[in-house]
C-alpha cells in the first residue's frame, strides 16, 4: 500500500503533523473539557430551551396498528378544540411535500406522515399544531382514524416466503436486498481446513437512547421564502439538499441552524425526518413551530433502531488453531423502510476478519422489510454486531480445540510488521501493534491471578467466569459503503469531508467555526481547542468555537463512524498551517529574521533559541488587520483560513465487487477482560474486574477518550444484558417507556479501568484514529464469553442477546455437563 | 407526553383537603408524585382533579414513643431512611426502604404515597404488612384505622374510598432482639422489584426464634404474608430455612413483560431464605 494513493491535501497535513521529534505541548493531555462549564451549569441551550416569538407547538398521533390502511381521518373535533391552530394529515403531505430521502434501492417510499397506509406501530398518521404542547396532545386524542388492518409482517424469515403480506406492494417482495459476496476461495478453504464451528446467532433490536430526543423548530419567513430550521444536531451540509427536496423548496432557501444535542449515539446521525417535519409544519401555518419527540415516539417511531440480525456463521480452522475462512449469512430485519440502504453491513465488511489473519470470507446478506420501526445508526453501525459474531465463533473454536481463549487469539493476530494490512474485502488496516495491546491488558488485570482465583472459587462451588475478547475499531467512513452493494448504483458519492475556519482576530484571539453540528455528547470543542493550542501554543481555554449555519457552511459530514476527531483535527491543522505561513512571513519581516528561525511558542512567535525575541499573536494580528502598508506587498489584510479536509484514503470498489476498495481505513484495536461472578439462584451477576486497553492511535485527550470507551462499554452492557425493543404478536411495541426498556445506569456499570497504547496512523493528522464506538464493539462479546465461562459446568453456549437473569437461572437449573 | 387537562388544588389545611376530596370520583391526591405524575403524563391516569397535599402542615412528622412509631403519610421515603430513631425501632423499615426507588425518587416519594398507590412491587407495603402496621385514614365523613394486612386488595387497589386520605402509619414496637432482612431482584439497580422478600425474626437469649414474619412481593396480587410459625423454636438452621420452600408451593405468580411466573416462584424461595437468614443473623447481633 503506497501512501501516494492518499488524498494529496490530507497527505500534506499528515506530513506536517506527524513530527514526534519535539514532544507535543497540548495534545495528549487530560485537560478539562471546555464544553463542561456551560453544560454542567444548565447553560447549554438545548433545543427545548429555545423559544421563538409566536412559536407554536406540535404533537403527533402515532398509529396503534403495525400494518393498516388508513380509510378515513376525522379531524373536526380536534380542530374545534380551543388553542388548536391546524391539524395536519398525510393529505397535506401528499399535496405539499415530497417523500423523505432514502439510500435503499427500489420503490420504498417513506413520507413524514403516512399517506395511504401505516407500516409500523407508532408511525405518524396526523399532527396537531397548537398554542402549546398540552393542547396539541389533547387534540391528538380527539382525532378519529378509521383503519383497515392488514396482515402484520413481523418474522423476517417468514416475510421472505411466497405469499407473505407485503410491507411495500410496489416492491413486490419484502426482501429489499439479497446478495452473496465472496472474497478469496472460501469453499476450498473450508474443505481444506481440519475443522470448523457453526453457530446460529441472534442480535436483538435496541436503539440509541439520548436524554435529549430529536427535536426541531421550523421558522418559515413568508417574505423571503426562507425556511429556517433549528435542529439538535445535523450533519447538515452533507444532506441539506435532501431536506430541501422533501420540502419542495430550493436548497438555498433552507437554512439549518445547529443546536447542541444531549446525546445521539447515532440516533441523530441521519436526522432528517424531525427537522423536515418542523419545517413543513411551519410552512403550513407561517409561524415558528417546535416539535420534539417524546420518549414514546423516540422508541416507536425514531427511524433509528439498531441492527436486528439472525446469523448462520461458520469459522474454518486447523488443528493448531489457525483460522482459515469465515462464512457468514445474515438476515437483517430492517423494519418498514430502508433509509441507509444496507450501509450497516458495509460497516461490518470493513473489519469482518477482526484482528485475525483470515484470508477467505463469504458474506451473504438478505435485507428484509417488516412492520417495525426502521433501522438507522447506532454506535457501532453494524460492526459491533459482526464483532460479536466473530468473537463468538472464536470462543467456540477454542472450546472445540480445548485451547485457551487467549492463546487461540494470539496465534491468529495480524503480526506487527504487516501494516498497512489489506483485508480480504479490500479495506485496509492502517497501522497496529495488536500483540502490544494484548500484553498490556493481560498485565493490567494480572490475568494469571484471576485464572487462579477462578479455580479456587470453582472449587468452593462459586460461579466465577472470565471473558477475554478483542476487537477492531474502524474509524472514519468514506461514502462508498452506502453504494458498493450494487453493480449499477444510482448515486455513487465519494466525498465525506470536514471543514474548519480559523480566524485570529486583531487582538490575537482565535475563533474557530465548525461546519457540522458535532456537539452531541462528545468533545469537539475540546479537540479543536487542543489542536489549536498545539499549533499556536495558546491556552486552549481561550479558543472560541462556534458553528456555521447551513447557509454559511463549508462541506462537512458530521460526527459518526468515529470520524469527527480525526477529520476536524485534519481540517483545523490544514487551516492552521495556512495561517502559520502568513504569520511567519509577517513575523519574519518584523523581527528581521529568516522564517526558518521562527517557532510558535508562548502564545506567539519567537526566534529559536532567543527567549526575548518574541511577538504575541496580537502584535502580528493587529498588523495583519490594521496596518496594510506594514505587510508584505502581495499579502492581503486579515488573518483567516478555511480548510476543507477530505477523507484521507478512499479508493473505489472494483467492478465485480470482489474488492470493495478502501473505505474505512483508520483502524484501532482493543482488548477487554471481564471477571464476573454469577448468582445462579437469581441469575444476577457481579463484576469482580473489568479492564479495557485500546489503541486509537495518537490520543488528543486521554480523559475524553476514557469517557468514550467507558460510555460505549456500558452501552454494550445494555445490549448484552438489558435492552431489547419488544414487539408483540400484533407488532405493537410492548416497552415504549423506560419502565420496561432498561438502560444500564451508572449503578449497574462496573468500575472500568482503561489503558491505552498509541500506534499512530500514518495517514491522518497527528496520527489520530477514531475511538467513539469501541466499547460497544467489545462488551456484548465479553459478557457472552464471561457468562458462558461462569456457567461452564452446565455446557452453556450464548447464542442470543440480551442474556437475561431468567435465562441464566434456567441454564443453571439444567443438568451439569461436567 | 403531557397530562390530560385537570383541575389543581393545593390546600393549606387537612380539613380543606378532605373537603376537596369529598366528591371522590376522578380525584387523585398528589404527594411525592413519583408514580402519579409519570402515569398522568403517559395519560394512563386521567384524574379530573388533583389535590396537592404538600402544603398541609404536620403530615410529614415521624414520632417515636416506647419503640412504637407514628409516621406521617407525607414523610419522604429518604427522610424515613435518614431517621435513625425509626431505623433502630424497626430495622425492617430501613432494610426495605433502601430498595424503594433510588436517592432522587426517595427524596420526593412519600411513605403514604407508596402505600396508597399500592404498586405490587412496593417495598414499604411489604414492610408494613410484616410489621402489622395500622394505617390512619381520614375523610370529611370521619376517620378510621385499617390494618396494613387488610389494606391492600389488588395491584394498585386498596380499601381506601375515593374521598379518603391516608394520613399516618402506626408501627408497633419491636420486641427486643428483633432482626430484619430484605432481599430483592429487579431488572437493574433499584428498579421495580420483580420479586422481593421482607422478613423479621425475634430470638430469645439463647438465639432461638420466638417469632418470625415473612412477606413476599410480586408472587400474588397483594403483599403476600407467609406463615413461618415453623421457625419458632429453631435457630434458623438450614433445614428450618429450607422448609420455607414447601410453604411457597401453590403460589402462582404471573408472567409479565419482565419475567415469568416460574422465575418468580424459584427466586421467591431463594430470597425468602436469604431474608430470613439475614433476619436471624441480625436478631442475634442486635441483642
Amino acid at each position: 500500500m503506497s501512501i501516494a494513493e492518499q488524498d494529496p491535501n490530507a497527505a500534506k497535513v499528515a506530513r506536517e503533523t506527524a513530527g514526534t521529534e519535539t514532544p507535543r505541548r497540548w495534545l495528549g493531555k487530560s485537560l478539562n473539557r471546555v464544553e463542561d462549564p456551560r453544560f454542567l451549569r444548565g447553560q447549554g441551550r438545548y433545543l427545548d430551551d429555545i423559544k421563538l416569538p409566536g412559536m407554536l407547538h406540535a404533537a403527533v398521533l402515532g398509529s396503534p396498528h403495525a400494518h393498516a390502511k388508513i380509510i378515513s381521518i376525522d379531524t373536526s373535533k380536534a380542530e374545534a378544540l380551543p388553542g388548536v391552530v391546524r391539524v395536519v394529515t398525510g393529505k397535506d403531505v401528499a399535496e405539499h411535500a415530497a417523500p423523505l430521502p432514502s439510500f435503499g434501492a427500489g420503490p420504498i417510499v417513506q413520507d413524514m406522515i403516512a399517506i395511504e397506509k401505516v407500516r409500523h406501530y407508532g408511525e405518524t398518521v396526523a399532527a396537531v399544531i397548537a398554542e402549546n404542547r398540552y393542547i396539541a396532545e389533547d387534540a391528538c386524542d380527539l382525532i378519529e382514524v378509521v383503519y383497515e388492518q392488514l396482515p402484520v409482517v413481523l418474522d423476517p424469515v417468514a416475510a421472505r416466503e411466497e405469499g407473505s403480506a407485503l410491507v411495500h406492494e410496489a416492491l413486490e417482495t419484502n426482501t429489499a436486498y439479497e446478495r452473496t459476496f465472496s472474497f478469496g476461495e472460501v469453499d476450498r478453504a473450508f474443505e481444506d481446513a481440519d475443522r470448523s464451528v457453526t453457530a446460529n446467532l441472534y442480535w436483538p433490536r435496541s436503539t440509541g437512547m439520548p436524554m435529549d430526543t430529536n427535536g426541531a423548530i421550523g421558522d418559515y419567513d413568508r417574505g423571503t421564502g426562507v425556511v429556517t430550521i433549528h435542529a439538535n444536531s445535523m450533519n447538515f451540509t452533507y444532506f441539506l439538499w435532501l431536506i430541501a427536496g422533501s420540502l419542495k423548496i430550493p436548497a438555498g432557501k433552507l437554512r439549518l441552524v445547529p443546536v447542541v444535542a444531549g446525546g445521539s449515539f447515532g440516533s441523530k446521525f441521519f436526522m432528517h425526518k424531525v427537522p423536515t417535519f418542523a419545517g413543513f409544519l411551519s410552512m403550513l401555518v407561517g409561524k415558528p413551530v417546535k416539535y420534539v419527540e417524546d420518549r414514546r415516539t423516540h422508541i416507536t417511531n425514531n427511524d433509528h433502531h439498531g441492527s436486528d440480525r439472525r446469523y448462520d456463521a461458520s469459522l474454518a480452522f486447523d488443528d493448531d488453531g489457525e483460522f482459515k475462512a469465515l462464512r457468514i449469512s445474515c438476515i437483517d430485519d430492517y423494519g418498514a423502510y430502508l433509509q441507509f440502504g444496507t450501509g450497516t453491513h458495509g460497516n461490518a465488511l470493513s473489519q469482518i476478519v477482526g484482528p485475525y489473519r483470515i484470508q477467505h470470507v463469504e458474506y451473504s446478506l438478505a435485507a428484509v422489510l417488516t412492520n417495525k420501526n426502521q433501522q438507522g445508526a447506532y454506535r457501532g453501525f453494524g460492526a459491533e454486531v459482526s464483532n460479536w459474531i466473530l468473537e463468538r465463533l472464536v470462543d467456540l473454536a477454542a472450546r472445540d480445540l480445548d485451547l485457551d481463549r487467549v492463546e487461540i487469539r494470539r496465534r491468529n493476530l495480524i503480526p506487527a510488521g504487516s501494516f498497512p494490512y489489506r483485508t480480504p474485502t479490500g479495506n485496509i488496516y492502517d497501522s497496529g501493534n495488536y500483540q502490544g495491546v494484548l500484553a498490556k491488558v493481560l498485565e493490567d488485570v494480572d490475568y494469571d491471578h484471576w485464572v487462579e482465583y477462578r479455580a479456587k472459587a470453582r472449587a468452593e462451588g462459586r460461579h466465577v467466569g472470565i471473558g477475554v475478547v478483542a476487537s477492531q475499531e474502524r474509524s472514519v467512513f468514506s461514502s462508498t459503503e452506502f453504494w458498493f452493494w450494487f453493480d449499477d448504483p444510482q448515486f455513487t458519492p465519494t466525498s465525506s469531508p470536514e471543514s474548519a475556519s480559523v480566524r485570529i482576530g486583531p487582538t490575537g484571539e482565535i475563533v474557530v467555526t465548525l461546519h457540522s453540528q458535532s456537539m452531541w455528547g462528545n468533545s469537539p470543542e475540546t479537540v479543536v481547542s487542543q489542536v489549536l493550542a498545539e499549533e499556536f501554543d495558546v491556552d486552549p481555554a481561550s479558543v472560541v468555537v462556534n458553528y456555521a449555519d447551513s447557509q454559511n457552511a463549508l462541506p462537512g459530514t458530521g460526527p459518526g463512524g468515529s470520524r469527527y476527531t480525526v477529520m476536524v483535527a485534519g481540517a483545523v491543522a490544514g487551516a492552521s498551517s495556512e495561517l502559520k505561513d502568513k504569520i511567519r512571513r509577517i513575523a519574519s519581516d518584523k523581527l528581521e529574521v529568516a522564517e526558518a528561525d521562527l517557532e510558535f511558542r508562548d502564545g506567539g512567535v519567537g526566534v529559536v533559541g532567543v527567549p526575548d525575541r518574541h511577538l504575541m499573536l496580537a502584535d502580528i494580528a493587529m498588523t495583519a488587520y490594521m496596518f496594510r502598508l506594514d505587510l508584505p506587498p502581495d499579502m492581503p489584510s486579515g488573518l483567516a483560513a478555511h480548510c476543507t479536509y477530505d477523507h484521507p484514503l478512499t479508493t473505489l470498489p472494483n467492478a465485480d465487487r470482489s474488492d470493495l476498495g478502501i473505505f474505512y481505513p483508520f483502524v484501532g484495536h482493543a482488548w477487554h477482560i471481564a471477571v464476573i461472578e454469577v448468582d445462579i439462584e437469581t441469575g444476577k451477576l457481579e463484576f469482580l474486574r473489568y479492564a479495557a486497553v485500546h489503541d486509537a492511535g495518537t490520543i488528543v485527550n486521554p480523559r475524553t477518550l476514557d469517557g468514550q470507551v467507558i460510555g460505549g462499554t456500558v452501552q454494550g452492557l445494555g445490549t448484552a444484558l438489558y435492552e431489547e425493543i419488544l414487539y408483540d404478536d400484533l407488532g405493537r411495541v410492548r416497552n415504549e417507556s423506560f419502565e420496561h426498556y432498561h438502560l444500564p445506569s451508572s449503578m449497574d456499570a462496573p468500575s472500568i479501568t482503561v489503558g491505552h497504547q498509541e500506534t499512530p496512523s500514518p495517514y491522518t493528522a497527528y496520527g489520530i484514529k477514531g475511538a467513539g464506538e469501541g466499547g460497544r464493539m467489545l462488551a456484548p462479546a465479553i459478557m457472552s464469553a464471561a457468562i458462558e465461562d461462569a456457567l461452564s459446568p452446565y455446557g452453556v453456549t450464548v447464542t442470543s442477546l440480551p442474556i437475561s437473569a431468567e435465562q441464566i437461572v434456567e441454564w443453571a437449573t439444567g443438568p451439569r455437563s461436567d | 407526553m403531557k397530562p390530560a387537562p385537570f383541575a389543581y388544588h393545593a390546600p393549606d389545611t387537612l380539613d380543606e383537603a378532605l373537603e376537596l376530596l369529598a366528591p371522590g370520583d376522578g380525584v387523585r391526591v398528589l404527594a411525592g408524585g413519583q408514580s402519579l405524575v409519570p402515569m398522568m403524563k403517559a395519560r394512563a391516569l386521567r384524574p379530573t382533579v388533583v389535590i396537592d397535599v404538600n402544603r398541609i402542615p404536620g403530615l410529614a412528622v415521624v414520632e417515636e414513643e416506647g419503640g412504637a412509631l407514628r409516621i406521617g403519610a407525607l414523610t419522604r421515603q429518604q427522610a424515613l431512611l435518614d431517621n435513625d430513631v425509626a431505623g433502630r425501632a424497626q430495622p425492617l423499615l430501613h432494610a426495605a426502604g433502601r430498595f424503594a426507588g433510588y436517592l432522587a425518587t426517595r427524596h420526593r416519594g412519600t411513605v403514604g404515597g407508596s402505600l396508597a398507590f399500592a404498586a405490587p412491587w412496593a417495598e414499604l407495603s411489604a414492610a408494613m404488612v410484616a410489621l402489622d402496621a395500622q394505617l390512619e385514614v381520614r375523610s370529611a365523613r370521619g376517620e378510621r384505622t385499617v390494618p396494613a394486612r387488610s389494606f391492600f386488595t389488588g395491584p394498585n387497589e386498596t380499601v381506601l374510598e375515593p374521598d379518603e386520605l391516608l394520613t399516618s402509619v402506626h408501627v408497633p414496637a419491636a420486641a427486643p432482639r428483633t432482626g430484619a432482612g430484605f432481599h430483592e431482584v429487579s431488572a437493574r439497580y433499584r428498579d421495580f422489584a420483580q420479586v422481593a422478600a421482607a422478613a423479621t425474626v425475634t430470638v430469645d437469649d439463647a438465639g432461638v426464634c420466638t417469632a418470625a414474619e415473612l412477606v413476599l412481593l410480586c408472587v400474588a396480587p397483594v403483599p403476600h404474608r407467609v406463615d413461618v410459625a415453623h421457625l419458632v423454636g429453631t435457630t434458623g438452621d438450614a433445614a428450618a430455612l429450607d422448609a420455607v420452600a414447601g410453604l411457597l408451593v401453590g403460589l402462582e405468580p404471573l408472567d409479565d413483560i419482565e419475567v415469568s411466573g416460574t422465575y418468580r416462584s424459584r427466586v421467591a424461595v431463594t430470597l425468602a431464605k436469604r431474608a430470613l437468614g439475614d433476619a436471624f443473623d441480625h436478631a442475634r447481633g442486635a441483642a
